[in-house]
């Protein structure tokens, strides 16, 4: 009954018509030629064209290189040998939407005959948020993986340098014993220096598990890179061309000069092996804002304001799975004995312990970048370099009520003289002491400091608190500002709540400064 | 100089370590004594007061922070030298003993070199004495 199968028909293809108005995946379908039959409005959704703009167009239009440029050949190969490359299988691939971006994108293949032509069905899926939760499940086992690395190696390095303090300490005493010197330099000397080997290699694995001793100071990026390269240029080969680009209004760094130095001359090294046939090594500096969406795309990071210093090189590069490896202790291309495994590790937990963040580019064949972030810690006073952004806290910096004279006490230059910037720039009148004694000496002449500004540990016989009790005994009315770079630590924080201590965590910011001196003035007692 | 011998006090869970530092401290002539993990520290503290206290950070059961507030407590004077094979730790407890109003002349990392705690005993020894003689400044003094 002919009008009954045609009305089935119809019934049949409004069906299908509400499914592939109604389903969530994209479906198209196209003939053999490539060119799109139907095209249902999820389609509209994940391209971005209507209907109308691609019915009959050859659906390559939909995808980008390499796909777009091979779709053809697949469907022609599949009539000629019948070869299912994706048909009836599930597979990534990449989608391109009608502005150009690209998506990950799961797509189904099923082909229909109908009357010896061919005909096929794709479904499409989005990914793009699977592909987010993966990356971040990623990064969560990457940074896991680099903690629980961190927490071994540094564990392992405490206990060993426990056992090299006792190996180390007899063999000195040896040393002394025995009179006979054929017998020292031949048994002891050697286990000696040994032991001292086996005291820098647990060096490293501390400063991988972000447990080095750092001694940070203030410290301008570019001077520091023009001294390193001057230094460096005479040791790297001619070969190696090496550039600069600095940016002049580069902010300081609150850092260990030392362990900066040392993380340069680790990535120049690499540098330098990745270019045995010679190449170019860039240094740059730069003040870059690292965006919450760049915190969210790389854990650990807090966004906020850093200065940059990248080091480049056109070597050879690396590819994903060695970049993925290349901060881990003990991971190495080189050949056996040519590295220790522990450079870029050291690097790596020297950035971390130092609140930064570092982050390495690579390409094979190209070149490898790698950037170390580090936290704009404080503010541009004291330095004559012009500052483009505005510090958004200038205005509610609370300033020096009048004749409010500061003693400063600190044994390092830089900082010194950054926080007497400060201060004066708030209005304090300030003197400066780099040691206790010189400080108790001054407090003994001058009798007109309205508070002591101290760092906890000194040098010699007079640490910061020694020198507080001295001033107060002196003039009791005197206030007292600790700073210390622990400060902010659980342990202080939580015993010292009880404590009548004023104590400022290094480094400080100058509105931070500015409103921790009112404080004290005004209701410390210490 | 002085008549009697200053007193050191060892608190570290290692034998090897404390015979080693007992040494050390006994050839600069130190009279030494060993936190058995025993007694009570308080008991030791009140029993003989040391003038100078050889403190490692990590310990089982009590690690240096636990025992600088127990110093505290009691009203402890002594210059005390902490030692760690943990770089930033060591210097987080000196900075925190410090705070909390100990006498913390210095720290130590581990290893040490014999020379490095012959100088932190010399430093801290002089200090002690210096402090003693500030306040029982004697009359006359009988050269030995």
């Amino acid at each position: 009954m002919p009008p009954t199968s045609a009305a089935k028909a119809q019934k049949l293809q409004n069906l299908v018509d509400t499914v592939l108005d109604t389903i969530v995946d994209g479906v198209i379908t196209i003939n053999e030629k490539g060119e799109i039959q139907s095209y249902n409005p999820a389609c509209r959704k994940l391209f971005g064209y209507t209907a109308d703009e691609v019915i009959g167009k050859n659906v390559h239009m939909l995808m980008p290189s390499p796909y777009k440029e091979n779709h053809d050949s697949y469907i022609k190969n599949y009539r000629e040998t019948g070869d299912a490359k994706i048909i009836g299988i599930g597979r990534e691939v990449s989608g391109q939407r009608k502005d150009g971006t690209v998506f990950p994108m799961e797509l189904a293949v099923g082909a229909t005959h109908e009357g010896g032509d061919h005909a096929f069905v794709g479904i499409i899926r989005d990914i793009t948020e699977r592909h987010l939760a993966e990356m971040e499940r990623e990064q969560l086992r990457q940074s896991q993986k680099m903690e629980a690395l961190g927490q071994l190696t540094g564990g392992i390095a405490h206990d060993f340098n426990n056992l090299l303090a006792i190996i180390l300490g007899n063999l000195d005493f040896l040393s002394e014993e025995i009179m006979d010197e054929a017998l020292k330099e031949s048994f002891v000397m050697p286990s000696i220096e040994a032991a001292e080997k086996g005291s820098e290699l647990t060096q490293m694995l501390l400063a991988f598990g972000r447990k080095q001793t750092l001694r940070p100071e203030f410290v301008d990026p570019n001077d520091l890179l023009m001294k390193f390269i001057r230094l460096i240029s005479r040791t790297l080969e001619e070969r190696i061309d090496i550039r600069m680009s600095l940016s002049p209004d580069v902010w300081p760094c609150y850092v260990d000069v030392r362990q900066l130095e040392n993380a340069l001359l680790n990535l120049a090294l690499n540098a330098r092996d990745a270019m045995p046939k010679g190449g170019r090594l860039i240094f740059e500096t730069e003040n870059v804002y690292l965006d919450e969406d760049y915190a969210q795309e790389n854990l650990e990071v807090v966004a906020g304001e850093y200065t940059m210093i990248a080091v480049s090189d056109s070597g050879f590069g690396m590819a994903h799975d060695v970049i993925e490896k290349a901060f881990d202790p003990f991971f190495t291309t080189k050949t056996v004995g040519k590295g220790t495994g522990l450079g870029l590790s050291m690097v790596y937990g020297f950035v971390k312990q130092s609140q930064g963040h570092i982050k390495l580019y690579s390409e094979p064949g190209f070149g490898t970048t790698v950037k170390i972030y580090l936290p704009r810690n404080m503010d541009s006073v004291g330095y004559t370099a012009p500052i483009r952004t505005v510090d958004p806290n200038n205005e509610d910096m609370p300033r020096a009520p009048e004749n409010t004279r500061v003693l400063v006490v600190e044994d390092n230059a830089s900082v010194l003289k950054m926080t007497s910037s400060m201060l004066e720039s708030l209005g304090y009148i300030v003197e400066v002491a780099s040691t206790g004694e010189q400080a108790s000496d001054i407090l003994k002449k001058d009798d007109g400091f309205t508070l002591l500004l101290t760092d906890v540990m000194l040098p010699g016989a007079i640490n910061g608190p020694i020198l507080a009790q001295e001033a107060i005994s002196l003039y009791p009315s005197i206030k007292v500002l600790f700073c210390s770079g622990y400060a902010e630590h659980a342990i202080f924080q939580s015993d010292l709540l009880s404590e009548d201590v004023h104590l400022l965590s290094k480094p400080f910011r100058k509105t931070v400064l500015a409103k921790k001196l009112i404080e004290v003035l005004n209701n410390g007692d210490a | 100089m002085m008549g009697e011998k200053l007193k050191l006090l060892i608190i570290d869970d290692d034998d090897k370590v404390t015979g080693l530092v007992q040494r050390i401290a006994e050839g600069a002539g130190y009279k030494t004594y060993v936190y058995d993990r025993q007694t009570a520290l308080d008991t030791i503290l009140a029993s003989d007061t040391p003038d100078i206290i050889f403190l490692d950070v990590f310990m089982p059961n009590q690690d240096a922070f636990d025992v600088m507030r127990r110093l505290k407590k009691v009203g402890s004077s002594a210059k005390i030298i902490v030692m760690s094979g943990d770089g930033d730790f060591c210097k987080m407890a000196a900075e925190y003993g410090s705070v909390i109003g100990l006498d913390v002349a210095t720290s130590i990392e581990k290893p040490f070199r014999l020379r490095e705690v012959r100088e932190a005993l010399q430093l801290a020894g002089d200090a002690v004495i210096a402090r003693q003689e500030k306040y029982y400044t004697p009359l006359y003094r009988v050269k030995e």
